[in-house]
């Protein structure tokens, strides 16, 4: 979906289509209505009031339908702002899903920021600026053409003050931002200073030097003063040629009547109709200018959503492998992380039966949670072979949605037995404490929620996800043992084919599993297998 | 910022909430303003009115020609209006220039208010305050107060008001009709502004908490988004989406179709009905021979001028509201409760001073319990203990930053209180334990003047401190700059500019908080020297931990958990086998490793 200049139709929107057309019968309105009021201001002046009671309905009947045409076209700009925010949130869902991650395998929050910003952007030029731009486009064009139709002289009368208008005004601008970026600069040298004093209050008060205080930023102050003052003297004359010009178009129309009606160039009619059309028209035509050169400042921003929106096409599967059949085996497994010297892992060989439940323990930093990283074929290794699938990766601080406790335990898969999977997990006592139960909507990463009580929802998640390998990193780390051993028994009992390997550091845990690896220093040991005791 | 308020509340200070009465509040500070804000608004108001009533005064030098009234006009003529209406409407401008002045003269006013209650206020209130936190207020918050004195109230509500009120003074004298007719037109459209108030305003709450419900999945989503990879749940995530974004669609939608009808209705009113009603009022007066035709012409652009005065005064209600938050927080720091300064109080001749069962607690944490001790003039002290014992509070005390609360404080009989303790504070040199240094020369932060400064004595305090050296041996000198941040000296160098700082004030006690804790123990050593160099008519007290420094002061006093335990010379306490002894032989076993 491009969001360039013309590419908007993309969005396949009815509404677009309304408002497309709105753009055209919004000036047509306005031309007619001011005929009618024209008509009526001529009839009741040449007339008096006798039979002015048809046209003025008339000339009301006409505005009704314009307002009415007007009001459509609000209504269309708000359908469209509505589709394209969602069409545009979608796609960075998509991107966020699929796409670009950066080192640490986490999407870069400053760049959803920024990404947000771009968002709101297009929002507007699509639903606000494009719009306008047509309708002022059509306007311009109408307008035109029925001046020209009905003299040309004072088309030319009005379109040159319009330009003049237009320019002054571009002039004005520009002067004032100029001084605003003086003022914004010295604005921010005083608060420089005044944070200085501020916070060496203490000394300020022992030794009662507020006046020493006052002389510190009084050069800063007063500099701040004088800016001011002389912004304000550029700047409100300025002001006022910007209010004039904003009445010059509507005011040469008149001068150029007051001209031409006496020598019989035009009729009175003719004049006050233009006069009304212009008088309604002349201020948004005054912002055309800006409007363009708003639309060209969303150009970049445009752009990068377009780009945002085309990568998320493309849709990733899981981790990229297929599911674990068979055994897993690691063959001289060498890893270091990048730009460090020493091996995390040297020479490390194991083979783990389809079915059985590994325990790796260690000190930290023994390189444990690395080989479990490696078997996720999340790190690759530097040398040797690894054979393994697609896993159900579970770490030691997972994140909990600010959704429901159900939505965040059927993320992994549909819950079938619910109950059963809370009895097992220890989240009876969790669930039943919630007010809505297991519909609780949870607050920011879980809300209240304790560490431990997070732990046992991602279990249960990873309980509720079907696969033939589950890996553990830590995730039982702010259980207590009893507590732990319980769930872990439970979860070898759900999972009675699948792989478990899980990385602890609480060794009265290990009892639990079938086969224990100690890791120290790189290396790996079996130290249990098969049916020996600990 | 809610316990804020709970805190001033403690100190004292209600802050009172009424939107009116904040803004009568200011208003009230800035009043000798008043008379040019009001010149300036009537000469704004005046010029508008002329600029807009040009218009209407053409169409009706037209209308009169046509319908044969008026001789054929000259050109010329109407130009030379157009030319004094611009005259008039610059020498107008300037009068805005005016609305600078006050708002820039007010600026500065309430600015210094804030900082000096901030400065003066009581320690306990104020310390709870951080001083970004006031930056934010002198800037942000009286930016937006002062919108409510200046130019911004005044183009929007006051001058539309003058400009207003002219336009119906200039119709009643054409026919009172008119501006009646003018006026109800002007009110039906503030109806329909005020009754569609309060269902846009909601409705586009809603639209905005739909928006930020919707960002604020999505952020969730990238904190889980590893979790929603793993077990594949992007399609629920999407769903879920799809449902927060379809709110957002329907209020928009909503939102977007009463601004439509809202903004319709009053075109219809305003373009429409009024000129339609106006011009039919206008035949009729022509008709009875009220009046001519062509002078309605003139109320054509002067009901738009009626309309914006009586809108005008509909917002100013909703624009005080709008900026009564930042009015509150403004007047929350100049509000804050000020330490009084008896101007007749008498001066203390500092001769001893005595704690008696003095305790004291920061919030709900009891910090001092019942300490007693006297003080001598002349005399060497010195409080040791662990951190967090209170010895710090202690010196804190001593040097009149805070009061007790129970248990009293007296200097030559008579109790150190809320209307003295700034006249004793005045006998006090104290060194904190942080560092604060003022973005200025090394003199100037020891002498803490800009503009009298004592080379001499800066000279003499600095190598009292054993600093001067270190000065003179860096880029200016003296003269070199400090800036908060990042100033070239290390931290110990600035701890000892902070002494040269205390010993330059010709102060009777110095009371120094940890003043080695940046030094190495050569620097110590010398500090030591001349800790205990200086003449008896000095009162020292220091807060240390480390024991060598005060080794030979003439009484130590240990503290812990807020009491005082052991009290001696070093030799007394050293043979005393407790406490005191025990931590001296561990720093000693330290020193020597």
């Amino acid at each position: 979906m491009r969001f360039t200049f013309k590419g908007i139709y993309h969005l396949r929107n009815g509404y677009f289509v309304v408002l497309l057309l709105m753009c055209f019968l919004t000036p047509l309105a306005a031309v007619l209505t001011s005929n009618a009021m024209g008509q009526l201001t001529e009839h009741v002046s040449e007339s008096g009031i006798k039979g002015a009671g048809r046209i003025a309905a008339v000339t009301c009947g006409l505005y009704l339908v314009e307002v009415i045409i007007s009001y459509i076209f609000t209504y269309c700009r708000g359908r469209i702002n509505g589709d394209v925010y969602a069409a545009v949130q979608n796609g960075i869902q998509k991107h966020i899903f699929f796409g670009g991650l950066n080192d640490a395998g986490k999407y870069d929050v400053n760049l959803y920021n920024s990404v947000s910003n771009d968002a709101d952007e297009v929002c507007r030029f699509s639903s606000e600026t494009f719009p306008n731009i047509l309708l002022q486009t059509v306007n311009l064009i109408v307008i035109m053409t029925y001046m020209l139709i009905i003299d040309w002289k004072i088309s030319v009368v009005y379109f040159a003050a319009v330009i003049l208008s237009v320019g002054t005004q571009m002039i004005i601008s520009r002067a004032v931002n100029r001084t605003g970026e003086e003022i914004k600069s010295c604005e921010s040298k005083l608060n420089e200073k005044l944070a200085d004093i501020l916070r060496n209050r203490i000394i300020i008060k022992c030794y009662e030097s507020e006046e020493f205080a006052g002389a510190l930023y009084e050069k800063e102050r007063n500099e701040f003063y004088r800016k001011r003052l002389k912004l304000s003297r550029i700047f409100m004359p300025l002001k006022t040629a910007g209010i004039i010009c904003g009445m010059l178009p509507v005011i040469s129309i008149c001068v150029a009547g007051i001209y031409m009606i006496p020598r019989g160039f035009i009729s009175i009619g003719a004049f006050i109709s233009v006069f009304y059309l212009c008088r309604k028209t002349v201020s948004s035509q005054l912002h055309y200018v800006d409007l363009i050169i708003d639309a060209v400042k969303t150009r970049p921003a445009r752009r990068r959503i377009s780009d945002i929106m085309a990568t998320a096409e493309k849709e990733k599967a899981g981790n990229g492998k297929p599911a674990l059949k068979n055994d897993i085996c690691a063959e001289n497994i060498w890893y270091r992380y990048p730009g460090q010297d020493n091996w995390a892992l040297s020479c490390v060989s194991m083979r783990i039966q389809r079915g059985s439940k590994v325990a790796f323990v260690g000190e930290s930093g023994s390189g444990k949670s690395t080989m479990l990283k490696i078997i996720a074929g999340e790190l690759e290794p530097e040398r040797g072979k690894i054979i393994a699938g697609e896993a159900v990766f579970t770490k030691q601080f997972p994140h909990v949605f600010s959704i429901s406790v159900r939505d965040n335990i059927s993320m992994g898969g549909a819950l079938n037995d619910s109950d059963s999977i809370y009895e097992k997990l220890c989240l009876k006592s969790v669930i039943e404490g919630l007010p809505e139960g297991d519909e609780a909507v949870l607050g920011e990463n879980g809300g209240n929620l304790s560490g431990g009580q997070r732990q046992r929802i991602a279990l249960a998640r990873a309980a509720a996800a079907e696969g033939g390998l589950y890996l553990f990193d830590e995730s039982f780390s702010a259980l207590d043992p009893e507590t732990a051993k319980t769930v872990i028994s439970n979860l070898f009992e759900i999972k009675k084919e699948a792989t478990v390997i899980a990385v602890i550091h609480q060794r009265e845990l290990a009892g639990v599993f079938d086969e224990v690896y100690e890791f120290d220093g790189g290396k790996a040991e079996k130290r249990r297998g098969g049916s020996e005791k600990w | 910022m809610n316990s804020m308020a709970e805190k001033l509340r403690r100190g004292g200070v209600a802050v009172r909430n009424g939107d009116f009465r904040l803004y009568r509040r200011l208003v009230r500070k800035t009043k000798k303003y008043i008379p040019l804000f009001t010149a300036c608004t009537l000469v704004n108001g005046f010029a508008m009115f002329l600029i807009f009533s040009s218009v209407g005064v053409l169409l009706q030098t037209i209308f009169s020609h046509v319908t044969g009234e008026g001789d054929i006009v000259d050109v010329g003529e109407v130009g030379l209006y157009l030319l004094v209406i611009c005259i008039f409407a610059f020498a107008g401008a300037f009068a805005t220039t005016g609305f600078t002045y006050i708002e820039e003269k007010s600026r500065i006013l309430i600015r210094t208010e804030m900082m000096n209650s901030y400065f003066k206020s009581d320690e306990r209130v104020v310390s709870e305050l951080s001083s970004s936190e006031v930056l934010n207020r002198i800037n942000i918050d009286l930016n937006a107060g002062l919108n409510l004195i200046g130019n911004y109230m005044s183009s929007w509500i006051f001058q539309p008001v003058v400009s207003g009120i002219i336009s119906v003074g200039f119709l009643m004298a054409v026919n009172w009709m008119i501006a009646l007719l003018c006026i109800l037109c002007g009110v039906l459209n503030a109806a329909v502004l005020k009754m569609s108030a309060e269902k846009i305003k909601k409705s586009s709450a809603k639209m905005v908490s739909d928006k930020n419900s919707a960002v604020g999945f999505l952020a969730d989503c990238i904190e889980g988004a590893s979790e929603i990879r793993t077990f594949r749940a992007s399609d629920m995530f999407r769903r879920m989406l799809a449902n927060r974004l379809d709110d957002y669609r329907d209020d928009t939608a909503s939102y977007h179709k009463y601004e439509g009808a809202r903004s319709a209705a009053m075109i219809f009113i305003a373009d429409c009905f009024s000129i339609v009603l106006l011009i039919l009022l206008g035949a009729f007066l022509a008709g009875r021979g009220l009046i001519d035709f062509s002078v309605i012409m003139l109320a054509l652009p002067l009901v738009d001028q009626i309309d914006e005065g009586i809108i005008a005064i509909m917002n100013m209600q909703v624009f005080v509201k709008r900026y009564s938050p930042n009015l509150k927080r403004i007047f929350e720091v100049m509000d804050l409760p000020i330490e009084q300064k008896d101007d007749n109080q008498i001066d203390f001749d500092f001769n001893n001073m005595y704690f008696e069962e003095v305790s004291f607690s920061y919030g709900d944490r009891l910090v001092l319990d019942r300490v007693s001790f006297r003080i001598q003039r002349g005399d060497k002290i010195a409080f040791v203990g662990e951190s967090g014992s209170g010895k710090s509070t202690i010196v804190k005390l001593i040097a009149g930053l805070y009061l007790p609360d129970s248990g009293r404080i007296t200097a030559d009989g008579r109790v150190v209180n809320g209307e003295n303790v700034t006249a004793w504070r005045q006998h006090i040199a104290y060194m904190p334990q942080d560092i604060f240094m003022f973005d200025a020369d090394v003199k100037t932060n020891i002498a803490l003047n800009l503009n009298e400064q004592d080379m001499d004595k800066v000279k003499k305090a600095a190598a009292d401190a054993g600093v001067a050296d270190t000065i003179e041996a860096a880029y200016s000198g003296y003269a070199t700059r400090l800036s908060g941040k990042e100033s070239g000296f290390s931290g110990g160098q600035l701890q000892r500019i902070s002494l040269a700082r205390t010993l330059y004030q010709d102060r009777d006690i110095l009371v120094i908080d940890e003043p080695t804790s940046a030094l190495d123990p050569e620097r110590s050593e010398i500090l030591k020297q001349k800790l205990e160099s200086i003449p008896k008519e000095r009162t020292v007290i220091a807060v240390t931990h480390r024991l060598n420094l005060t080794q030979n002061f003439d009484c130590i006093y240990v503290v812990k958990n807020g009491k005082i335990v052991e009290a001696g010379s070093h030799n007394h306490l050293k043979s005393t086998g407790k406490i005191y002894s025990g931590m001296w032989e561990l720093q000693q076993a330290k020193d020597e490793m």
